[in-house]
């Protein structure tokens, strides 16, 4: 039973790195891209225990910097990580058991993720942070906030274990 | 004590797991460019590249009307100024043999297909479908039909990887035409360049041309960059910091060409 589990596991995540990577410039929109990898990290939070969910982000986090931007490599696990840990505590400790507040707790965190990324991109640039958010982080944040949005109707965002 | 140890380790471990994690990807992150690295991304592009392929060529069929309609429209452009060219490089070559001269040398331009663009806006860089078995090298110019776009970064056997003039790390060496004043390129966010320290003696006006100067090694001089659009003193009073617009479109590049040196 606990094999069945992990090889649905392991083939979920492979789908959703080959998904991302074959399909990624076809999901462009005016050089936005949805960050599925994130999406996905949301709906395991709700079905993995905590420490799983923190290692699968890592691991997640570091397949996307190594597939899309090696030159930055180690910043994509760093928020991944961190996003993993907070949903976890939410997921495990009872605060997010509504639906509602799941919602948008991840949407904050989508927020969150989008936006300390760029910023960090940016940091030694000569460009305002209003600048930054208007044109790089809030696109990202609805492209990929509204994916998820649509993705709720058919994932169950019920905690599942321990 | 070992018992208690594993206990305290074993009651710890989704926090242990995540500070664990947290140094990991920091320690990465701060030490990034090891060759290694971009060895995996292409290893990974070499696996993948032969699935991903079909799918960008599918997409690239869909916008090869749009794009058919601008070449065309080029092409009548181009004709109208070879014919002017054609005189003036007979001029050229003559004046040339009188002062006894050598040509310029000629590159050749290999066409390649874009197979990555990554997640993020911000972070540009490009994976595309040729490599080392096709004479790429590390720091040949990349080029569209619009102007320079960056230079190859990094080669693996059948891909290889470009950095853009969008890139936050990129600088190129740049004159504007046709007062020639030289300076420094650098992103500006979205399409937009700054080249900082531009004397106010030199005439530049929005609307001039910017180009490669050739004083570096990575690019030959005259590849077409932008267009300047707006001046502003720079606090010194004795400088401009001159902002324009890059002629390529960053969000819409399928296809490039490397400019084999």
């Amino acid at each position: 039973m606990k094999t069945k589990q992990t090889i649905k596991w392991v083939l979920l995540i492979a789908g959703i790195i080959l998904l991302q990577y074959l399909f990624n410039e076809l999901l462009d929109i005016k050089g936005i891209r949805p960050d599925l990898f994130l999406i996905f990290l949301i709906y395991l939070a709700f079905h993995l225990s905590p420490t799983q969910t923190v290692w699968v982000a890592f691991f997640l986090g570091m397949l996307e910097d190594l597939l899309f931007h090696p030159m930055v490599i180690g910043l994509s696990p760093l928020l991944k990580t961190f996003t993993g840990f907070i949903l976890a505590k939410l997921v495990h400790q009872s605060y997010i058991h509504l639906r509602f507040f799941s919602i948008i707790s991840s949407i904050i965190l989508i927020f969150l993720n989008h936006v300390i990324f760029n910023w960090i991109i940016f940091i030694d640039m000569p460009m305002r942070f209003i600048e930054i958010l208007v044109n790089y982080s809030l696109p990202e944040v609805l492209y990929t906030g509204g994916i998820f949005l649509l993705a709720t109707y058919f994932i169950s965002l019920s905690p599942e274990t321990e | 004590m070992a018992k208690r140890f594993i206990d305290f380790f074993l009651k710890r471990r989704f926090q242990i797991s995540t500070i664990f994690l947290l140094i990991v990807s920091f320690l990465i992150f701060s030490g990034t460019s090891h060759p290694a690295i971009y060895y995996m991304q292409i290893w990974f592009s070499d696996i993948l590249a032969p699935l991903k392929e079909p799918i960008v060529i599918l997409k690239e069929l869909t916008e090869t009307r749009k794009t058919n309609e601008m070449l065309s429209r080029h092409l009548i452009q181009l004709s109208q100024e070879a014919a002017r060219f054609t005189s003036l490089s007979e001029e050229n070559q003559r004046l040339r043999e009188m002062l006894d001269l050598k040509r310029t040398s000629s590159y050749d331009l290999l066409p390649a297909l874009v197979l990555s663009e990554g997640i993020h806006k911000s972070v540009n860089s490009l994976l595309l479908n040729k490599g080392k078995k096709d004479s790429v090298d590390v720091n040949d110019p990349v080029l569209n039909v619009q102007g320079l776009v960056g230079r190859i970064f990094f080669v693996g056997e059948s891909s290889s990887l470009a950095q853009l003039l969008v890139d936050p790390n990129l600088r190129v060496s740049v004159k504007i035409q046709p007062s020639g004043a030289k300076g420094i390129l650098q992103w500006y966010g979205k399409n937009r360049f700054l080249i900082a320290d531009i004397s106010s003696t030199l005439e530049v006006k929005p609307g001039n041309l910017v180009v490669t100067s050739g004083y570096s090694d990575i690019y030959p001089n005259d590849l077409p960059v932008g267009i300047v659009s707006e001046l502003t003193p720079s606090p010194d009073g004795f400088t401009n910091l001159v902002f324009g617009d890059f002629l390529v479109n960053f969000n819409q590049i399928h296809e490039v060409f490397i400019l084999l040196q």
